[in-house]
């Protein structure tokens, strides 16, 4: 999947959230929001046609993809604005469950 | 029994069935509209369907209708009398939000102008022999008012959205495909809703709490597809839960025991998730589940085999052609899985051809709606209600133009309904007989 806006990133770090965002711009756009194609990852998306049926498939897709449920406290205003903005979300929860994963063992 | 002669009877009073007896009416053919239901208005009265998509072009700034006759006046009609708001943008498409308690009375009001029209609600077709050959009378039984009715029809029109029918009198049918058919939903009222549920972020928030509930195991599978939209009056909010198939069953929406059994289970569920939401949610903390529909709103169920198929492609690459009556602009929206709506957006607006509105094996009998000639794909995109308004008008002029003349509906061409339609654009409602 590409994307208009991307970052360039050399990073491991940097390459990891790059690939959270575009799986979330990559779930937006195939069949859950009208812009589709158009969908760039700094899109607005509420302009784009998120409402409340699009956040609830979002959430199922991603927790098939990641085993993470992001819980209704993070969906704020702010971290629904772009697929950038909600990647970004993700890969913070995601990074969590990794360090948590990581002092158990 | 008695017997009663039209020149077209209208089996179905959901959109389609009301656009085609009007449009029927309006051109002075003797016209019956038979509906099993106490209320005319199909889903929307009798399963509380609130949204009226496909009444615009998608790609233009402002909301602009896209079949300029009955979608357009009814529209009008309804938010100028207080039964939906004005269009409102949901992504990159319009909508009329509606009222659906209100619009059974809407609907009558359509067909109660017109000399001509009789509407039956309350009725049943028990039995139907449809004109074999071009030019044939129809004729069937039908119960109504306590009594049985012998009624012939030069033209009969399914909108029954079941192609009932259609099946009843041995029309071709499509076959059932390989996908499974489209989820359905319920459609319930809450009262004493803080208006804050509806302000802004909430709605989409309540819907992510109430998956959340589902996912962390404190609601029950099949109550994670609910969404919330505002009721007629402060305070009364919609909710559509989205319903999953009885467990370990094929989904039958045409079996009568199986839907009972469903509506049961849905209930259930709809309870379940009002005492969840009253009790973690400070705008339900009063909220009582006030109103409950007469049933489940289907989305897919059978359709009847036309002279043209209108398929996904069709529908996606915006195909027009020169037999085309009626425009499709809603994108294909298919619920396979009760928790997910693929949307495919199609490049323009799809033209509905005359072929698509007559039946293939029977030439006197028309459709509209639901059960048009589609693939189940293209039905996702032109089962809408807009859509079904503008298939009924244009299959209802069809039948009045063949009676008129006293021509098969098969001999009928599409240029001449369109010039009808567009005739007849701002003469709808100056017949309407106000009712206060």
């Amino acid at each position: 999947m590409t994307y208009s806006g991307q970052p360039h990133m050399t990073d491991p770090a940097d390459a990891a959230l790059g690939q959270t965002i575009s799986m979330v711009h990559a779930i937006l756009t195939d069949g859950l929001l009208a812009a589709g194609h158009q969908l760039s990852i700094r899109s607005n998306l509420f302009e784009a046609g998120l409402d409340s049926m699009a956040v609830a498939q979002l959430l199922l897709e991603i927790e098939e993809r990641t085993g993470v449920w992001l819980d209704e406290s993070l969906l704020t205003p702010e971290n629904l604005a772009t697929c950038e903005a909600l990647g970004r979300c993700l890969h913070g929860v995601l990074m969590a469950k990794r360090d948590r994963k990581r002092d158990r063992a | 029994m008695t017997a009663e002669a039209y020149d077209v009877v209208v089996v179905g009073g959901g959109f389609a069935g009301v656009a085609a007896a009007h449009a029927a009416g309006l051109r002075d053919a003797r016209t019956l509209l038979v509906e099993r239901e106490r209320a005319l208005g199909g889903n929307v009265s009798n399963a509380w369907v609130h949204t009226i998509c496909g009444l615009f072009y998608n790609d233009r700034p402002e909301p602009e209708y896209v079949n300029r006759g009955v979608p357009e006046q009814f529209a009008r009609r309804i938010i100028a009398c207080g039964a939906g708001r004005p269009p409102e943008r949901a992504g990159r498409v319009f909508v009329v939000p509606t009222y659906p308690e209100l619009i059974g009375g809407i609907c009558g009001e359509l067909c109660r102008g017109i000399d001509g029209l009789r509407v039956w609600t309350g009725a049943r077709v028990r039995d139907v022999e449809l004109a074999q050959t071009p030019g044939a009378i129809t004729r069937m039984t039908v119960e109504h008012d306590a009594s049985t009715v012998e009624v012939t029809a030069r033209v009969a029109i399914d909108t029954t959205g079941d192609g009932a029918l259609a099946a009843l009198g041995g029309a071709e049918l499509l076959p059932a495909g390989a996908v499974p058919l489209q989820a359905p939903a319920v459609i319930f009222r809450l009262r004493s809703v803080d208006d804050r549920a509806l302000r802004g972020f909430s709605p989409l928030r309540i819907t992510s709490s109430i998956a959340g509930a589902v996912h962390g195991g404190v609601l029950p599978e099949g109550c994670d597809s609910v969404l919330v939209r505002p009721g007629r009056a402060p305070g009364l909010v919609y909710l559509t839960l989205n319903l999953a198939p009885i467990a370990g069953t094929e989904y039958r929406p045409l079996a009568t025991d199986y839907m009972t059994d469903l509506m049961t289970i849905a209930r259930e569920r709809a309870e379940r998730v009002v005492a969840f939401l009253c009790a973690t949610r400070p705008e339900f903390a009063r909220a009582t589940l006030d109103g409950w529909p007469e049933r489940v709103g289907v989305r897919e169920t059978r359709r009847i085999a036309g002279q043209r198929i209108i398929s996904e492609a069709d529908v996606v690459d915006g195909v027009r052609g020169p037999d085309d009556v009626a425009l499709s602009s809603w994108p294909i929206e298919v619920w396979r899985d009760y928790r997910r709506a693929r949307f495919t957006y199609p490049s323009g607006v799809c033209g509905i051809p005359l072929g698509a509105l007559r039946s293939q094996s029977h030439p006197e009998l028309g459709m509209a709606g639901r059960c048009v000639s589609a693939s189940s794909s293209a039905l996702g995109a032109l089962r809408v209600l807009g859509t079904a308004l503008a298939m009924g008008e244009a299959i209802g002029t069809a039948a009045a133009i063949a009676a008129a003349e006293r021509r098969s509906l098969r001999a009928v061409a599409s240029h001449e309904i369109c010039h009808s339609i567009r005739g007849s654009c701002h003469d709808v409602y100056p017949r309407y007989r106000p009712t206060g």
